[in-house]
């Protein structure tokens, strides 16, 4: 697929809003996303922040209140699904309880009229062999393992070559092992087609891994839209900075000043300077901020050698994660989570100084929750 | 300390059958009775006289002959029959209406439902004449089977409608991104999927149907030949029954057991998908 | 001449769409309309109609207005049958749901969950069934046996052997009979529901507590008792109504007598209508019957809460 083709817009949610009780609630409220050819883009959120309600706008199950849906020139608002050309895996699969294997993924060929009986076999088998279940056509759904179905129900959504393949939820129901293989699966077999798909997640390290943009939302908002990696490094307020990432990122509640070409981090405990060039002061809604700074970007000193610069914490317990130690202790009364490199050093029960790597912190509006560095 | 445990289990358990026991005595000795009443004689005698009107015309009293009993036996099969597919074939798209689209007057129809699960029947039998004399349906089973199915309907609808209620959304999600129209889905996937609901709702209607009695023998006027009026005609001169009490002990015994065996091979679908009309 | 636009066939579909489903219901609930409406609603009104008639055996429809109801709220026999019949309704209904629960907490809770006796409590089931499975004219036919006048009946046989004389049970326990028989087909038609109910408790709730070292009773108390309120307030609303419309087996059994005794308020309707063919009379009898069934029924949808029950359908197809 050409650059070209690419980067072409698929896919566009215009101020889209969607309320089931008449516009006294609203699930979704004033969305936008667009979407490109051939992305692969995941929806992630906490259960109930209208991801899946975005979904179901996406096949037409559902009609917007308001706003526009496109893909590509076309407005789609009121067009039936089954005129969209899309295929959708639910998260319980709904493989067709009374059918074969077979006849489920047969099932949405069945419905296009004039498809030759050679022709449909053809395609049930191709996109059989290609997700490699062949050899469980004859079964039926009550007779295969979670990871089957799942396959199966992959094969129900891609043998209509749709333009857009949905999925809702995919591997919730898989366990860890095989979570990891289904995800490796779809992220393949994704790229080979150069197929556009949406994923609905609440899982944070599938989305990171398996997808090349994230829509994070809360609250029928998509709050930040971007590839996994700015995410992480530059999420773009509190909601998205606590969201992404495990163990989580850390966060000590402060107030800034300004002091020539500096400003100053101050709380009851510590004392940080960063260069004024990162922050974005006239942002500023008050002088309280919140710095975050994620488990692994602590720097660690000997004890005799503290520079300033640097966050007083109380270290509870260590826990080894195998390559590296996760350090949990308090600054103050605030959690934090510290990863360091593997050491003979004893942390437990001591009170330690820490710096930060300034490069990779960000800081955030308390008030708004807006992320005001600049990188 | 295990096996006393074990004991004591057993013989507490007997003593709550032992308790039950006697409570169904109550049950037990009249069916009790009448299966040994088939089989015997007024004097006790062991007989199988009693069931003559399976193969012949058994003469009983001053002249009058009791036909031979599969010609009623058949009619009440397909009375039953006609009953419970006609039955079926209006609860099931009317009750998916219900549970699974939205229409004006939703609300308003169902409570309609429920007023009219609740109506006695009695109060309709007066009018049933009108309407089937005026669509020439007076003494025509076809026309017992209507009135029978439109008055039972709305309780049985309501008793599918739950089960339609636990079909899963996604199932009719899928079929729909899959290209399928509502009415397609309906068919296609969600009517095989209630089928175990579909069974109560014929195996429910098919029992009702084979023991009616009242409407045969109001609408059928004198004519209705079905299990239930051959048993029925002879309750009918107060209690003074001219039929030999082991030939109607016999022919009650006929007709019970399709009853029994019906019940006893589809009790594992209607005791584990039985779950009453109303959940809360 | 002009190709439509991509925009122009999917308004067309959707406008094609919309009237297909907007009419889908109406569709599918057609066929149960017409029997209903012919067969039931038609009735109704026939019978409302023919209540300010004084029709009899002419079947002429000759209006009264409201006399036959004046005569009918005159008649002083009217206030026997109705006290009789809400005694009748509510003892029944407290008997039968009083030993389904009691039979059904033996068999489903004690014989199969806490005995694991499943084939006594399976055989306790069906002959407890049995009178709910039996067609009406069988029923009325045993019991009819069971307390028939002669020597050769069961009852009286039981009296030969303490050399006690036949008697004519009907004659003169004829409201206990019909009780008694009344009560056990309505206690056994609650069994099932009953049954399920208790099945739909999850096990391992029982296991704990008799790890915890309840008694079997005190589980019955706090756990399957209540896990059943919900089915028994179903079937004891049911069971009024039931019992306030039965007719068939009073019909069969002692057709409302002797001198009247086992009569309820509405076998009095089927008696006026079709024995003493007072069409007119048993109209608006039956007319009195349904106000005051209906306002048993309209206690019913404010236990059940209807509107609760419908759920919106989860997409706009």
């Amino acid at each position: 697929m050409s650059e070209q083709t690419k980067s072409k817009p698929l896919i566009r949610l215009e101020n889209v809003s969607k309320s089931y009780d008449g516009g006294k609630t609203y699930a979704i409220q004033n969305f936008n996303l667009t979407i490109n050819q051939g992305d692969f883009v995941a929806l992630l959120g906490p259960s109930g922040c209208g991801k899946s309600t975005t979904l179901m706008l996406l096949c037409g199950l559902y009609r917007p209140t308001e706003g526009n849906i496109y893909f590509g020139d076309r407005l789609v608002n009121n067009v039936e699904p089954k005129n969209r050309n899309i295929g959708m895996v639910f998260q319980s699969y709904a493989l067709y309880p009374h059918l074969s294997v077979y006849e489920n993924i047969a099932f949405p060929i069945r419905q296009q009229k004039g498809v030759p009986k050679n022709e449909l076999d053809r395609r049930v088998r191709e996109v059989a062999e290609m997700v490699k279940i062949t050899e469980l056509l004859d079964r039926m759904p009550g007779q295969l393992s979670g990871g089957q179905q799942q396959r199966v129900a992959m094969c129900r959504a891609l043998v209509k070559n749709p333009n857009i393949l949905l999925l809702d939820e995919p591997m919730s129901n898989l366990d860890a092992r095989l979570k990891l293989e289904i995800r490796d699966e779809i992220k393949k077999l994704q790229a080979d087609l150069g197929l556009t798909s949406i994923i609905v997640t609440h899982d944070q390290d599938e989305a990171m891994a398996i997808s090349n943009k994230i829509a994070v939302i809360d609250d029928g908002i998509v709050q930040q839209y971007a590839d996994p990696n700015s995410l992480y490094d530059m999420p773009k307020n509190l909601f998205v900075a606590s969201f992404i990432g495990s163990p989580p990122m850390n966060f000590l509640e402060g107030e800034v000043e300004v002091f020539g070409d500096k400003v100053k981090f101050k709380n009851d405990q510590d004392d940080i300077s960063l260069p004024l060039a990162m922050v974005d002061v006239d942002r500023l809604t008050s002088s309280k901020v919140t710095l975050g700074a994620r488990p692994h970007h602590f720097i660690f000193y000997d004890d005799q050698d503290v520079p300033g610069n640097t966050v007083r914490v109380h270290v509870e317990y260590v826990e080894p994660l195998g390559k590296e130690l996760l350090l949990k202790c308090h600054s103050g009364t605030t959690p934090v989570r510290i990863l360091s490199p593997l050491t003979d050093r004893e942390f437990e029960g001591k009170d330690i100084r820490v710096g930060l790597q300034r490069s990779m912190i960000n800081i955030f509006d308390s008030e708004t929750g807006e992320n005001i560095t600049i990188r | 300390m295990l096996i006393k445990k074990r004991e004591d289990q057993v013989k507490g358990a007997w003593r709550y059958i032992f308790l039950l026991s006697i409570f169904s005595l109550i049950i037990v000795i009249p069916y009790a009775w009448l299966v040994a009443r088939a089989f015997t004689t007024n004097t006790g005698e062991f007989t199988l006289s009693n069931w003559s009107f399976m193969w012949k015309e058994t003469p009983y009293f001053r002249g009058l002959v009791l036909p031979v009993v599969w010609k009623s036996f058949g009619l009440s099969l397909l009375f039953a029959s006609g009953t419970a597919i006609l039955m079926l074939a209006l609860t099931i798209p009317t009750a998916y209406a219900i549970s699974r689209t939205k229409f004006p007057g939703r609300p308003l129809l169902t409570k309609l439902m429920i007023i009219l699960d609740a109506f006695p029947t009695v109060a309709l039998l007066i009018g049933f004449f009108y309407v089937l004399n005026a669509f020439g349906l007076m003494n025509s089973y076809f026309g017992v089977i209507l009135i029978k199915v439109g008055m039972s309907l709305p309780g049985t609808i309501w008793l599918m409608k739950s089960f339609f209620d636990h079909v899963p959304w996604e199932l009719e999600w899928a079929a729909i991104v899959d290209g399928a129209t509502r009415f397609k889905t309906f068919t296609k996937i969600i009517i095989p999927v209630v089928k175990p609901g579909a069974a109560v709702i014929l195996i429910n209607s098919f029992l009702s149907g084979w023991g009616e009695y009242i409407l045969l023998n109001l609408f059928i006027i004198g004519k209705s030949t079905t299990m239930s009026t051959f048993i029925g005609m002879t309750l009918n001169n107060e209690g003074k029954i001219a039929v030999p009490f082991g030939i109607l002990a016999a022919a009650s015994l006929l007709y019970v057991i399709p009853v029994v065996i019906l019940f006893s091979i589809s009790q594992k679908t209607l005791l584990s998908v039985q779950q009453g009309g109303i959940k809360n | 001449m002009k190709q439509p636009t991509i925009a122009e066939i999917d308004r067309k579909e959707d406008r094609k769409a919309r009237r297909r489903s907007k009419r889908f219901p109406f569709m599918l609930m057609s066929p149960f309309f017409v029997l209903t409406g012919l067969f039931v609603i038609v009735p109704i009104l026939i019978m409302f109609v023919m209540s300010f008639t004084d029709m009899g055996l002419t079947l002429e429809w000759n209006f009264i207005g409201f006399k036959t109801y004046a005569r009918l709220f005159a008649d002083p026999a009217l206030k026997t049958i109705i006290l009789r019949t809400f005694i009748f309704v509510i003892l029944g209904t407290i008997c039968s749901v009083l030993s389904s629960i009691f039979i059904t907490v033996i068999t489903t809770f004690y014989l199969d969950t806490i005995y694991r006796k499943e084939n006594a409590g399976i055989i306790f089931r069906i002959i407890w069934l049995l009178p709910s499975l039996t067609p009406s004219v069988v029923y009325a036919f045993i019991w009819n046996y069971v307390f028939g006048p002669t020597d050769y009946h069961l009852m009286n046989i039981v009296r030969s052997w303490f050399g006690l004389e036949p008697i004519t049970w009907f004659a003169l326990y004829p409201q206990q009979i019909l009780f008694l028989a009344v009560v056990i087909t309505s206690a056994s038609s609650s069994i099932i529901l009953f049954s399920a109910a208790v099945r739909q408790i999850p096990l391992h709730i029982i296991q704990a507590a008799r790890v915890d070292g309840a008694s079997p009773l005190y589980i019955c108390r706090k756990i399957v008792l209540p896990y059943l309120r919900w089915p028994i307030t179903q079937k004891t609303l049911w069971s009024v109504l039931i019992y306030f419309c039965t007719y068939e087996i009073i019909f069969l059994l002692t057709k409302g007598g002797p001198a009247g005794k086992t009569t309820t308020f509405a076998y009095y309707v089927y008696q006026n209508a079709f024995n003493l063919k007072k069409f007119g009379m048993g109209a608006a009898l039956a007319v009195v019957l349904v106000a005051m069934s209906a306002l048993l029924g309209l206690l019913v949808l404010r236990v059940f809460k209807v509107n609760e029950q419908l759920q919106d359908p989860r997409m706009d197809i």
